[in-house]
């Protein structure tokens, strides 16, 4: 294709003025100006910034870049030796067996709306919803969601006066036992909603001859489960679970807001931000920007690699 | 897949699909439930939230403390910020986007294949993470604390939007540049007369995702914008805690407010959110 | 038994001039010159003006042609109820400027992030995470320590090299606890307590006469927590006390420290559950201002800043202001009690600043003429001002200022702090305070204790000898 349009514009060499009327003096000076500022902006934000960043996680700086000193792999030590970091990867864990556990009832809200149902549209509607939702906004109901108030100073939480009414006593939910649980529940509430959107499409694309001619057959819902729709989206399911690392390390916006780390809540990303605007390590973490760009590459690869043929 | 299972097919598909509802139903609840007791309690004055159960109506629709929120709380504010971001922002990603896209999607060359590549790779990093340099970057370009800041942010590492443009451009035939060309059009009036419309229904896309998520940040308005002057939705409802902490249902009547434009556009644009949610995650 | 009569005789007499308190202030400002009535009092703005023509100098520099000067404020509650605005149009009118305030909830994280920029206001709180050397980086120099020492108390805090670069807005009582005094009298307690055992043996009194919640932690905000620490140099007694641990090298936590003392009663009072509230996890500072008026709080641990506010908020609320008192903190060495006096925040010029001359009239305005620090209950800057009222219970404890780091260990104190990611006033979420509440609401015991006072030790020496060298 591109070779017709180059000896469309290929003549002899001519003057300046020719070639930049020619397709392929055009084609230089287009893809200049048009390239021009959003190479910049990639190279300004996404380039320099990077590169930083490597550099900066084997020094000790501050913010203000002055006292810079050289420390190796000390940084890097730190973070997998302290137990406070380490911490944050055991946090990251709750989350993605919280995201395994969505993944599995996504699946099967997303199979069940795919049956033959009324009101599919609304059920649809409601459990899509709270992804598209203020995360802020999120995050404080569920602080009050959770809260056992003491009557005194705030009034009960939603959770402990519904289960007032079946005689349950209230319970510190954001306490240390269960905080963690609380959070991924958060999550989970928030986001189950753009897998099961995502299930939908990967169910409605198989092809529904298969699926008639089964149920003809007698098989039950479970069986055309099991054999016809489980392994035409299994790569898909795959897929998610992978990207569930991802999400699990990046979890930012609901402990920061609900618990602020607390009671062992903190992550990953907390703790980034807690040690470069709050101890002034820049050094430090930009070394911990680089554990999570690492991992975020490692599972990339394994997506690439892995799912190429399938997806 | 060949045994036949035979049962009573009437009496347990009922059973069944009795089940169904049931857990759809429970799964409507838990989204609703939260949501409902916000909305109640949004109306309540502060004595009748501290005397009476979360799921008791309120004496009278009582609409002070959505005043308080627009006013003192600059949630008016907010809105009006988050628009004037979200706009410019959007015009940005369209211009860039689009252009991008069309070089590196049309023309062959080493340098449009290099950029592609340069985009593909900067897909991989997270951006969360990146702030930790990224805001000396800001600083030194003395946008800190400006809406430009998150502006220039969300328009230069929107590295989605150019994917789906790309995605969507690939998918058009190049035939009808082609006898365009023939016609004697340049480049810049193929750009503008034919990719362009064309990728309206991209366009909408991308609007609909940078909606949501520019409407739903929170990290980078309260990383780049501490001024209150700048506080988008997502920041002045995060600053109530501070003053209304005491006041749940003045947050709650925050909340509501925060909630109303996504559930308006929800409502009025369901199905074009389900299929722009989905093609933004193409890229995962 | 004598002390329990004196002790009560000292409640009574607290009551009685606690209110007298809500009215004499309103007659300390007629007092105080004409500058505060006449920022009340606009419509003789005019007249006032013409007043001003005798002093001539400052009319010359007085005029400002309207210039903006931005102010960042942790107050937000002042800007809020539009209370500091209309104080400051006084200072407007006086030299033809408009003063533009912005509040920050979380002060010292936001500024502290702000302050990596060249804008960062004019005039601002200087937060605590700048340390002592950096401070001419950020700031202008605003004289020397013996010219600002001769006028305004505290002269020392943000100094380097002999030069002062922050005014304090005013002072307190370092370290004490805010009581409800009807609560606590209603529990049957008659004198405060002035050791560790006799403070909780109260809070258990309160916990089983009354109803109320006898400690409220507000463990959710982590600066709550960080009262506590301003507890510590009052517990040593030793207007010395940190120079002490940094020169001879000592464990900040040894089992005899006043960081031990302090941080153990914290930890011990959290222990119980009855003694506290039932979710620390979802505390609520501004309904705690309320329930410590009405009574249904007992105790908090803050600084004396916050009487003020809680009187405030009791006033509006109609509970009896006069309830709110201030105590001491209930340890003490070889049977007396000891209270550290300091700054709040200090007021700083930011250097890249294009106000500074008007920058520093709104500083010596703030201090010298606004008094909003009396008002708001705190010891005044300037040298030899009036005690606030509510100090009453302060009589028998020995006030102290604390010494400025000798030369060697300027700074050292917050580098070494923050570095080894110690931080006593800092409120990341894994820091040794929340860690101590979270061991103590898990029901750890001493052993709890041990071990996280163990590591504060081990990190903090380990940064200390290698910042010390």
């Amino acid at each position: 294709m591109d070779d017709l349009l180059t000896v469309s514009g290929k003549k002899s060499k001519k003057t300046a003025k020719q070639w930049i009327q020619s397709y392929d003096g055009q084609k230089a000076i287009t893809s200049i100006v048009f390239l021009l500022i959003p190479v910049a902006l990639l190279i300004l934000f996404t380039f320099v910034p990077a590169a930083n960043m490597v550099v900066y996680s084997f020094q000790k700086r501050s913010q203000l870049g002055t006292d810079i000193e050289w420390v190796g792999l000390d940084n890097y030590k730190t973070i997998f030796s302290d137990s406070s970091y380490l911490m944050t990867f055991k946090n990251s864990i709750y989350y993605l067996i919280g995201s395994f556990i969505q993944q599995a009832l996504a699946l099967l809200v997303a199979s069940v709306l795919c049956s033959r149902l009324r009101c599919k549209n609304f059920f649809k509607g409601v459990l899509f919803f709270p992804y598209l939702m203020n995360g802020v906004a999120v995050s404080l109901i569920f602080l009050n969601f959770f809260k056992n108030g003491d009557g005194v100073v705030s009034p009960q939480g939603t959770l402990n006066s519904i289960l007032s009414v079946f005689g349950v006593e209230p319970y510190t939910w954001l306490g240390a036992e269960t905080a963690n649980f609380c959070l991924v529940f958060v999550s989970l509430w928030r986001y189950i909603g753009f897998d099961i959107l995502m299930y939908i499409g990967a169910i409605q694309s198989i092809n529904t001859d298969v699926y008639e001619a089964a149920e003809l057959d007698g098989a039950n819902s479970w069986q055309r489960f099991r054999y016809i729709v489980f392994p035409s989206i299994k790569s898909i399911i795959a897929l998610q679970c992978i990207l569930a690392v991802n999400g699990a390390i990046s979890v930012f916006e609901t402990p920061y807001i609900i618990t602020g780390g607390k009671n062992g809540t903190t992550t990953f990303v907390i703790k980034t931000i807690e040690t470069a605007f709050t101890y002034d390590k820049i050094g430090l973490a930009s070394a911990m920007a680089m554990v999570l760009l690492s991992i975020t590459i490692v599972v990339t690869i394994i997506q690439k690699t892995v799912f190429k043929e399938e997806t | 897949m060949n045994e036949k299972v035979t049962y009573n097919n009437s009496l347990s598909a009922k059973i069944w699909n009795a089940l169904k509802y049931a857990f759809l139903i429970f799964g409507c609840l838990l989204v609703i439930f939260p949501l409902v007791v916000v909305l109640l309690g949004s109306f309540k004055t502060h004595k009748e939230y501290l005397t009476t159960e979360v799921f008791s109506l309120p004496a009278k629709m009582n609409f002070e403390n959505y005043k308080t929120a627009f006013v003192n709380g600059k949630v008016l504010l907010g809105l009006k910020n988050t628009l004037i971001i979200i706009v410019f922002s959007c015009i940005g990603t369209i211009v860039t986007g689009t252009m991008t896209a069309f070089v590196v999607q049309r023309f062959n060359s080493i340098l449009t294949r290099a950029v592609k590549n340069a985009f593909l790779v900067a897909m991989l990093l997270p951006s969360i993470s990146m702030q930790v340099t990224v805001f000396q970057i800001i600083n030194k370009l003395n946008l800190y604390d400006t809406m430009m800041s998150n502006i220039i942010l969300y328009v230069g590492t929107d590295i989605v939007s150019i994917y789906i443009f790309m995605q969507y451009l690939s998918q058009i035939s190049v035939s009808l540049d082609e006898s365009a060309i023939v016609d004697g059009a340049s480049y810049i009036k193929i750009y503008f007369q034919i990719i362009l419309p064309l990728l309206r229904p991209a366009i909408a896309t991308v609007l609909i995702i940078k909606f949501v998520g520019i409407y739903n940040n929170f990290y980078t308005p309260q990383l780049y914008m501490p001024s209150e002057e700048l506080g988008v939705v997502s920041t002045a409802l995060y600053r109530f805690i501070g003053p209304y902490g005491a006041k749940w249902e003045i947050i709650f009547a925050g909340i509501i407010v925060c909630i109303i434009p996504t559930l308006t556009i929800f409502l009025t644009l369901q199905k074009y959110i389900y299929s722009g949610m989905v093609s933004g995650a193409v890229k995962e | 038994m004598k002390i329990k009569k004196i002790v009560s005789m000292l409640f009574a007499l607290t009551m009685v001039t606690g209110c007298m308190a809500s009215f004499t202030s309103c007659g300390g400002d007629e007092e105080k010159t004409g500058s505060s009535s006449t920022a009340s009092n606009n419509s003789s703005n005019a007249d006032e003006s013409k007043d001003d023509g005798n002093s001539e100098e400052k009319t010359d520099g007085n005029d400002f042609g309207g210039a903006t000067l931005k102010v960042l404020t942790h107050r937000t509650d002042r800007i809020e109820d539009g209370s500091l605005k209309e104080v400051t149009k006084e200072f407007e009118e006086k030299y033809n400027c408009k003063v533009e305030y912005q509040g920050f909830t979380d002060y010292a994280s936001d500024v502290s992030t702000m302050m990596s920029t060249d804008d960062y206001g004019d005039v601002l709180m200087i937060p605590d995470t700048v340390k002592v050397k950096d401070l001419g980086t950020y700031f202008e120099p605003l004289g020397t320590y013996e010219e600002m020492d001769a006028k305004y108390n505290w002269a020392n805090q943000k100094m380097y090299d002999d030069t002062v670069y922050g005014v304090a807005i005013g002072g307190s009582i370092a370290g004490g606890l805010c009581y409800n005094k009807a609560t606590w009298e209603e529990a049957g307690i008659t004198t405060l307590p002035k050791t560790e055992e006799e403070f909780i043996e109260c809070l258990e009194k309160i916990r089983d006469n009354t109803d109320a919640i006898p400690y409220y932690t507000n463990f959710k905000d982590t600066w709550a927590l960080a009262q506590w620490t301003s507890l510590v140099n009052s517990a040593s007694g030793n207007s010395n006390y940190t120079n002490e641990l940094l020169a001879e090298k000592k464990d900040v936590f040894a089992e005899d420290s006043a960081h031990y003392k302090v941080f153990k009663l914290m930890y011990d009072v959290f222990s119980d559950p009855t003694l506290i509230e039932v979710d620390p996890n979802t505390t609520d500072w501004e309904g705690s201002k309320a329930a410590i008026g009405s009574g249904t709080i007992a105790t908090m641990c803050m600084g004396s800043w916050a009487v003020t506010q809680f009187q405030e908020v009791a006033e509006t609320n109609g509970d009896d202001p006069a309830n709110i008192g201030y105590m001491p903190c209930p340890i003490s060495v070889n049977g007396v009690q000891y209270a550290e006096s300091a700054p709040d925040y200090n007021m700083g010029i930011n250097i890249h600043s294009e106000q500074k001359d008007l920058g520093k009239l709104y500083i010596e305005w703030y201090v010298e003429d606004s008094n909003i620090a009396y008002n708001e209950g705190y010891v005044q800057t300037v040298k030899g001002s009036e005690m606030p009222e509510y100090l009453e219970a302060f009589e028998n404890v020995e006030l102290f200022v604390s010494d400025a780091a000798p030369e060697d260990l300027v700074g050292v104190w917050d580098q070494i702090d923050q570095e080894s990611e110690v931080g006593f006033y800092l409120q990341d979420s894994a820091n040794f305070k929340v860690r101590l509440c979270e061991a103590a609401f898990r029901g750890e015991g001493d052993e709890g204790f041990k071990k996280i006072a163990d590591e504060i030790n081990k990190k903090w020496n380990a940064t200390r000898d290698s910042v010390l060298g």
